[in-house]
């Protein structure tokens, strides 16, 4: 079954398909995948049965419900939907469903699809393996010893093992391109400002932006056109034309400029990895891709930047947790301050209160400049760096991630071992670029490779157009992993 | 002392700082987080290995460089103030644990007669 989120459009277009029985089809899928993998925190099928044959009454008067007509949707649950929690797998606001929507999530109602299920995170979207939920651990299709990567795990889990869906995630850090790496699909974070964070809970808010992980970069390029551009609640959306996606990145790369930094090729990427990149850059050059060597100095400060400036802001955006307007309130509480203090140490878990400490620190009286003024100092640097690399070149390309898929726990006994997974991953978000994860092979263990390509500001549509152009040539990202949706309602 | 030179002294001061129960109960209580004595324990060491890893910034020269706070090219992005509607109260009030409409509920913040007069 290869089933494309278009094959799905263009057959509810023809009558070929209702969009009722496509949002059966697709709760059949996430019904038969979510035991084994615990992708899934909400499985919406009253709301998506009613949503879709909405949609089918429309269609059946000679309405026009939008061009995602009757397709399915699933949304990671730090986003706001009208139906299903919006826990953002945090304890302290577990059951909450939230009383308004997302922009993205509006946007993509409006244009016809239909939300089917809400999906695992680590809380708030603070790790890179989805073991911090406070809900369960999803497990990585193609070997569930494995973690999915994270944030956005349940997404990529989801997306993988599933076929004629689009997925919502969230990326701070990496949250959506790594997992997409891990899970073998790709995972586009646009650009800072192409699309609304209303409705997102915010982590970091100068890094956050929502994107999509598909089965191609086609995919990604029909959800994106769909939820960009400004929106009045989100005042750092940008006001920038949203282009023809689809049609821009259908385009050839010939003549394009391809930049190797070698700063992005550090030591502790494994060999499988730089290899299977190695050849994915071949793979652009015989597309007629001219690739050079740009520098990016300072890349290798991104992390610590990273890690000062995301837990800053989390500490601040995490202070509305109070145990007075939504979620947890603690039992033993006698004033308002303990209620606070209860309320959050019941509340969050070890992770999110880790961030929150490190934040309140470098914000602190006596540590702000050493720290924190350092940090955006050093994060102005990186983004000088990427100006210049990107004026000599059109694109940048390295891995992913360093590694693919790890064992669920291997990394959960020291905070520091999960933060070196986002090295490569990082500086797209401190420099507000766009950047997009692709499968580019598989390791010796059968676990996917994912390569990255970064973009100039509101060039989403040339990181697109390399993608879909390497997707157009090969087929790793046709492969299908061993837990999936149609051998048999989810194999090994 | 100009702000300059107070960061220069910061910026020294800081490669030794020494992480002890004080300076973490400290920053919990800014956090308003209650926490364990174990969990102390582990946030202490928590703060050691990235006070370590990020020592290496540091090494970098970063005088004269504007802190970057966002890095698109917009700013103070402006709109017309107008009315629009928003959240009615009763669904405002709808995930707040306790409310006693139209408010939300919380523990008395002013002492009662007898004690504030004690």
């Amino acid at each position: 079954m290869t089933e494309s989120v278009f094959d799905t459009r263009d057959r509810i277009r023809a009558g070929e398909l209702s969009a009722a029985a496509a949002a059966e089809e697709a709760l059949r899928q996430v019904e038969a995948v979510n035991p084994q993998l615990e992708a899934a925190t909400d499985i919406l099928r009253e709301d998506a049965l009613a949503q879709a044959a909405e949609i089918d009454r429309r269609l059946g008067v000679g309405e026009e419900p939008g061009p995602l007509a009757g397709i399915p949707f699933t949304v990671k649950s730090n986003i706001c939907t009208l139906g299903g929690r919006t826990s953002a797998a945090s304890r302290i606001i577990e059951g909450h469903v939230s009383p308004y929507e997302a922009t993205a999530v509006r946007r993509l109602r409006e244009a016809g699809a239909v939300c089917v299920a809400k999906t695992n995170l680590d809380e708030f979207g603070m790790g890179s393996s989805t073991e911090n939920s406070s809900i369960k651990v999803t497990k990585n299709p193609w070997k569930t010893t494995h973690v999915p990567g994270g944030s956005s795990g349940g997404a990529a889990a989801l997306c993988s093992a599933t076929r004629g869906m689009l997925h919502l995630g969230s990326d701070t850090g990496g949250s959506i391109r790594q997992p997409a790496s891990y899970c073998g699909v790709t995972g586009l974070k646009p650009t800072y400002g192409r699309v609304s964070r209303y409705g997102l809970l915010a982590f970091a808010s100068s890094l956050d932006q929502i994107g999509p992980l598909q089965h191609s970069a086609l995919e990604c390029a029909l959800v994106l056109q769909a939820m960009a551009g400004v929106d009045r609640m989100d005042c750092t959306s940008r006001d920038v034309e949203v282009k023809d996606y689809v049609e821009s990145a259908s385009r050839d790369i010939s003549g394009l400029r391809i930049g190797l930094a070698p700063e992005l090729f550090p030591e502790g990427v494994e060999a499988e990895v730089r290899e299977s990149v190695e050849r994915g850059i071949e793979v652009l050059r015989g597309l007629g891709a001219e690739v050079k060597e740009v520098s990016l100095p300072n890349a290798r400060y991104a992390n610590p930047a990273y890690v000062l400036v995301s837990a800053a802001e989390a500490s601040s955006n995490l202070a509305r947790y109070d145990g007075v307007h939504f979620g947890h309130r603690s039992k033993n509480a006698g004033d308002l301050v303990e209620l606070y203090k209860s309320s959050r140490a019941e509340g969050f878990g070890p992770e999110v209160k880790r961030r929150i400490m490190i934040g309140t620190f470098v914000l602190s009286s006596g540590y702000y400049d050493a720290f924190y003024l350092k940090a955006l100092k050093v994060r102005k640097l990186i983004q000088q760096d990427f100006e210049k690399a990107l004026g000599e070149v059109d694109a940048v390309i390295c891995p992913t991630s360093p590694i693919t898929a790890f064992p669920i726990g291997e990394r959960m006994d020291d905070p520091m071992k999960l933060y070196a997974v986002d090295v490569l991953t990082v500086p797209a978000n401190l420099a507000s670029l766009p950047a997009l994860s692709m499968p580019c092979g598989l390791s010796g263990e059968g676990l996917p490779v994912g390569m990255q390509i970064y973009g100039r500001q509101m060039e989403d549509d040339v990181v697109l157009r390399i993608a879909n152009a390497f997707q157009s040539e090969t087929d790793h990202h046709l492969r299908a992993p061993g837990v999936n949706a149609w051998d048999g309602g989810g194999g090994a | 002392m100009s702000g300059a030179s107070r960061a220069s002294i910061t910026e020294e001061r800081n490669m030794s700082i020494e992480v002890t129960d004080e300076l973490v109960g400290k920053i919990a209580v800014l956090s308003r987080l209650n926490l364990t004595p174990e969990e102390i324990a582990g946030l202490k060491e928590h703060f050691e290995k990235v006070l370590e890893y990020v020592g290496e910034l540091q090494e970098l020269d970063t005088d004269g460089v504007d802190p970057s706070l966002f890095t698109t090219e917009t700013s103070n992005v402006l709109r017309p103030d107008e009315g629009a509607p928003s959240l009615d109260n009763e669904t405002a009030l709808r995930p707040a644990p306790e409310s006693e409409p139209p408010y939300f509920l919380v523990p008395r913040i002013v002492g009662d007669a007898e004690s504030s007069e004690s």
